[in-house]
């Protein structure tokens, strides 16, 4: 991820950096002058994630915040009073000074959140039929999405990955790759089966047919390295046949 | 923290000097009172920060007061005084002895800076150089832009530095500050005035950071 700072105060544009840093974020771009940032602004949209001050002598961070449309914009300021005006402009979070590492954070996964949901919905425009929903008969050799009022059959023993993405579930194929679906986790998750299916993950169900290695915290399924929490390691290892 | 020192002087001539040394720090409030006995009414009606006083007024001493006084206090005297646990200075009292007493009392703390640099120690010196910095800068541009009267500079400066004041826990200039950024441009007067107070409260955080 990147990110561009539009701040006139040093000591904050040395904070987020440090921040920055900490999460290996790229500090691609430092605009200490407004009227600079306003002049640079395409160049500036281009960013991942911008974070933006309001109070500026000249141009303040609203006139900027006018001209950056489906940016990811975070706004640090030591003004409490201009967060509902922010909000009005769908900023995506707001930091008053002085802000903590950990309050940094959480406006950072917020940034991260929306840009992969931001991924998925173009993934779903630009390569996938509309699904609306999901259908599982009793018997569990396979399941059914809707595909343009059409009801297409996937066999479970093809599913890889089954992965959380906001409000969106995106199922890894082996064989005609990607579907993305408007449910949960937990939904799908309960409907396949256990000896095959298990949860490695917050965000991840895989099928333990495909597992090719497990390593302390990642494990690689097909060809996609994904995490595994150390809880979910021990229940995952008790059902695999380990030859120690 | 906007200083507030209560004077007990008897003397004209002494009292003269105080006015004298007090004229241009105008961030700086103070009473004179002349008596002892008017100490327990002026301490309840008024928020003064500080009190510095004569040791002897009319037969009486200050310690026969000590119980209503639970802010520092200075005592010039030319007297040994040894067996009262007093902070005292010989006469005259100048300006640099008064504003050592005054920077006694802590006004910056560390703790809340500490917590948002998560041990890093490196990056919190750098932020304590950072505060100084700006501190000593604003020393020098804000009586500049007050006798220019240029209110919108002191607005984006007093802005900076609100959230400074909040790092180091100075919690009465933070607040003021936030006061003087909001209402500068409407009630010029009335901030200006506490502005002085927040210059005063910079220099006593300059001589804390060190």
């Amino acid at each position: 991820m990147n990110c561009t700072i539009i701040e006139d105060d040093q000591f904050y544009i040395d904070f987020l950096v440090e921040y920055c840093h900490k999460l290996k974020i790229d500090v691609v771009g430092i605009y200490k002058d407004s009227v600079v940032a306003f002049q640079e602004i395409d160049k500036i949209s281009d960013s991942d994630l911008i974070f933006l001050d309001i109070h500026m002598p000249d141009i303040s961070g609203f006139d900027i915040l006018k001209n950056l449309s489906d940016c990811q914009v975070v706004i640090v300021s030591a003004d409490d009073q201009n967060a509902i005006k922010a909000f009005d402009f769908s900023v995506t979070d707001y930091l008053q000074k002085p802000f903590t590492f950990e309050r940094f954070l959480r406006a950072v996964n917020k940034v991260k959140a929306n840009l992969d949901l931001n991924k998925v919905k173009e993934e779903v425009a630009d390569n996938i039929l509309p699904i609306k929903s999901v259908f599982f008969p009793k018997s569990t050799g396979s399941i059914y999405v809707n595909i343009n009022k059409k009801l297409v059959k996937i066999n479970i023993d093809d599913i890889n990955i089954v992965e959380a993405k906001g409000d969106y579930v995106l199922i890894k194929l082996e064989s005609v790759g990607n579907l993305i679906v408007h449910s949960t986790l937990k939904k799908i998750k309960d409907k396949l089966p256990e000896d095959t299916f298990v949860q490695v993950h917050r965000s991840f169900v895989i099928n333990i047919k495909k597992i090719v290695d497990i390593e302390e915290s990642t494990i690689v399924v097909n060809r996609d390295v994904i995490p595994i929490s150390r809880g979910n390691r021990t229940y995952l290892l008790e059902k695999l046949n380990i030859i120690t | 923290m906007p200083i507030n020192i209560l004077f007990i002087e008897s003397e004209d001539l002494n009292q003269d000097s105080i006015k004298a040394l007090l004229k241009d720090k105008v961030g700086i409030k103070y009473h004179i009172i002349d008596d002892f006995h008017l100490l327990p009414d002026e301490l309840n009606l008024y928020d003064y920060t500080h009190i510095v006083a004569s040791f002897i007024i009319d037969d009486r001493i200050i310690v026969e007061y000590l119980k209503h006084i639970k802010i520092p206090l200075l005592v010039v005297t030319t007297y040994e005084i040894n067996n009262f646990s007093l902070n005292k200075i010989q006469p005259p009292l100048s300006f640099s002895k008064l504003f050592s007493f005054i920077c006694e009392k802590n006004v910056i703390s560390y703790e809340t800076l500490e917590k948002y640099v998560d041990g890093n120690m490196v990056f919190l010196n750098k932020l304590k150089e950072a505060i100084e910095d700006e501190f000593k800068l604003n020393l020098k541009e804000l009586p500049l832009f007050i006798k220019t009267n240029n209110l919108v500079q002191i607005q984006n400066n007093v802005h900076k530095l609100i959230s400074k004041f909040a790092l180091i826990n100075m919690i009465d200039s933070y607040n003021l500050s936030i006061e003087i950024d909001k209402k500068i441009i409407e009630e010029p007067e009335i901030q200006l005035d506490n502005l002085n107070q927040i210059l005063v409260d910079i220099e006593i955080a300059l001589i804390q950071l060190k």
